[in-house]
């Protein structure tokens, strides 16, 4: 049975992230005039990597399930860390959680276990600024997905399938990219196909839409494209999804449109998570 | 009156993992014949995606056999000390930011309790009381058959995300409905009790659901001087032919041997 290979540090899976930095991205996001698409788009990468780090963290440090990349694409196209990671295509987890490029404190408000609210102080890692710069060449970054996913897979071919996750406006320059994403979903494990999940950021004023099975809700032409683009949430993903209340169908996708897509992080399966957990 | 009763504890860390790294716990940390005038044993099982799960799990189940604890205010009160001992332990040491935000989330851990007594004077029954929170499990076997399953009945009832005893104490208030509690059921001579974390319970039940009594082969465990080695060797091959799932296992098993009037010296063979 597919999608159901053990995630372990001797069988580690990876996760290969591509942002859109293009000039674009400086847009509105969803009608909020204080708040660009790039700035979603660095929130949203950062927040990811940090949600990944905290469920592989562990007493003893973190433990390296995963391997993750993270490719940019505007007016430069690769490897997107910065500092030590430069250049870098794929790094273990454990390296991302110790070389952010600069940890912020910041303030949330959490439950106080007795009806009310309080405020915490938290470290807050960031990894990425907001860039918004030149074309979006999302054709040439799937190219480059593929062959980082190929490679990987040549020396992981039992892991669990790589997870590609793209987040964008949607507006490629250089082409349609329907083609690479399926030359990369045709890749495999001997544990099921590679999967790519799309995020679209988009500035139309709509209500967010979270893992629908079907494109007819879907506000605009780039929104069905990344929806027809996405791989369709494996079982495990959606019996995850429907235990954290989703409206989840066989054919729901791996596609966000204006929403977050964290959740899926909460999907993936090391171990027992507890449902009091979130 | 003093019950005697002999008590094998079985483990294995998660494949793949070291043994620092194992986070079920059980308490008391003794194998052999016990005599005591009550018998408390708890076995819990410190939740992966959390650090510092199985200092959690440790401190439950000690705290449940220095003094069982078998209401849930008792265990609303208790979970409140703990929590803050559990914060205390960690708040001295320096953590990365990762480590910092895990622990504010908090250490989860499932936890299974059973306290033995005797019954008013009678030399051959005694009573047992309980508590589970989470999947693991508790089986009483009595002349070959499966008497009592607690509090998971049916192995299609585990899944991977349990809801489960955290040191967060915000993080508990959907639990308390669901804790639960067995009262004063009966125990005979020679009944065993089978106390488990979710993989082996899951296995154990399963074969039950097929036809299988899988407590016989628990039970050729307990006839071994050092059984733990052996223990470990099976349940590898079960994670190889994916009979079980890869996650760290604990069972133990108490025979209930014997009720006497009068007073016998509590005994002790080897520790785990």
């Amino acid at each position: 049975m597919a999608y159901t290979a053990e995630i372990s540090r001797s069988n580690p899976s990876c996760f290969l992230f591509l942002i859109d930095q293009s000039g674009s991205m400086a847009d509105s996001f969803g009608g909020d005039l204080g708040k660009s698409k790039a700035d979603s788009v660095a929130d949203a990468i950062n927040r990811l990597l940090q949600n990944l780090v905290i469920k592989c963290a562990k007493s003893e440090g973190v433990r390296d399930y995963y391997y993750v990349g993270v490719v940019g694409y505007g007016a430069v196209v690769g490897p997107a860390f910065s500092g030590p990671l430069a250049g870098q295509e794929l790094i273990p987890i454990s390296q991302i959680a110790n070389m952010p490029a600069r940890i912020e404190e910041r303030t949330r408000k959490v439950d106080d276990g007795a009806g009310g609210l309080v405020d915490q102080r938290i470290k807050f890692p960031i990894w990425f600024d907001p860039i918004a710069n030149g074309g979006t060449p999302m054709c040439q970054a799937l190219s480059i997905a593929k062959r980082i996913i190929e490679n990987w897979i040549n020396q992981h071919p039992d892991c669990f399938p790589p997870i590609v996750i793209n987040i964008t406006d949607g507006e490629a320059t250089d082409g349609d990219p329907s083609f690479n994403v399926e030359e990369i979903k045709r890749l495999s494990t001997n544990d099921g196909n590679v999967l790519l999940f799309n995020a679209h950021l988009s500035s139309t004023r709509a209500n967010p839409i979270e893992f629908p099975d079907s494109s007819t809700e879907l506000p605009d032409q780039f929104a069905r494209l990344l929806f027809n683009m996405s791989s369709t949430l494996p079982p495990y993903m959606q019996d995850a999804a429907k235990l954290e209340g989703y409206k989840i169908t066989e054919n729901s996708r791996g596609f966000v449109f204006n929403a977050d897509i964290i959740s899926v992080i909460r999907f993936l399966d090391i171990g027992t998570r507890p449902s009091n957990l979130r | 009156m003093t019950i005697t009763a002999q008590i094998t504890q079985l483990w294995s860390e998660k494949f793949g993992n070291t043994q620092e790294e194992y986070e079920d716990a059980f308490a008391p940390q003794i194998s052999g014949e016990v005599s005591q005038d009550t018998i408390s044993i708890a076995v819990a099982d410190g939740a992966t995606e959390s650090s510092f799960a199985g200092e959690w799990a440790r401190m439950l189940t000690n705290a449940f056999v220095s003094k069982p604890f078998l209401t849930t205010d008792k265990l609303k009160t208790l979970t409140g000390e703990l929590s803050k001992e559990w914060n205390e332990t960690i708040a001295n040491k320096e953590l990365p930011w990762y480590a910092e935000e895990k622990v504010l989330s908090g250490a989860f851990s499932t936890l299974i309790g059973i306290h033995l007594l005797t019954y008013r004077n009678y030399g051959s029954i005694g009573s047992w009381s309980a508590i589970a929170i989470g999947d693991s499990c508790l089986f009483q076997i009595r002349n070959d058959k499966l008497v009592y399953k607690f509090p998971i009945d049916n192995s299609s009832q585990f899944n991977d995300s349990p809801l489960l005893l955290s040191s967060n104490l915000s993080l508990n208030s959907q639990l308390w409905e669901e804790v639960k509690i067995q009262e004063k059921a009966f125990w005979l001579l020679e009944d065993v009790f089978i106390l488990a974390t979710d993989a082996i319970s899951k296995w154990f039940l399963s074969k039950y659901e097929n036809g299988e009594k899988p407590w016989d082969m628990l039970l050729k465990f307990t006839m071994l001087e050092q059984p733990n080695e052996s223990f470990k060797e099976w349940i590898n091959e079960l994670r190889k032919s994916s009979e079980l799932k890869n996650d760290d296992v604990t069972v133990v098993i108490i025979k209930m041997k014997s009720i006497s009037k009068s007073p016998i010296q509590s005994t002790e063979k080897g520790k785990s």
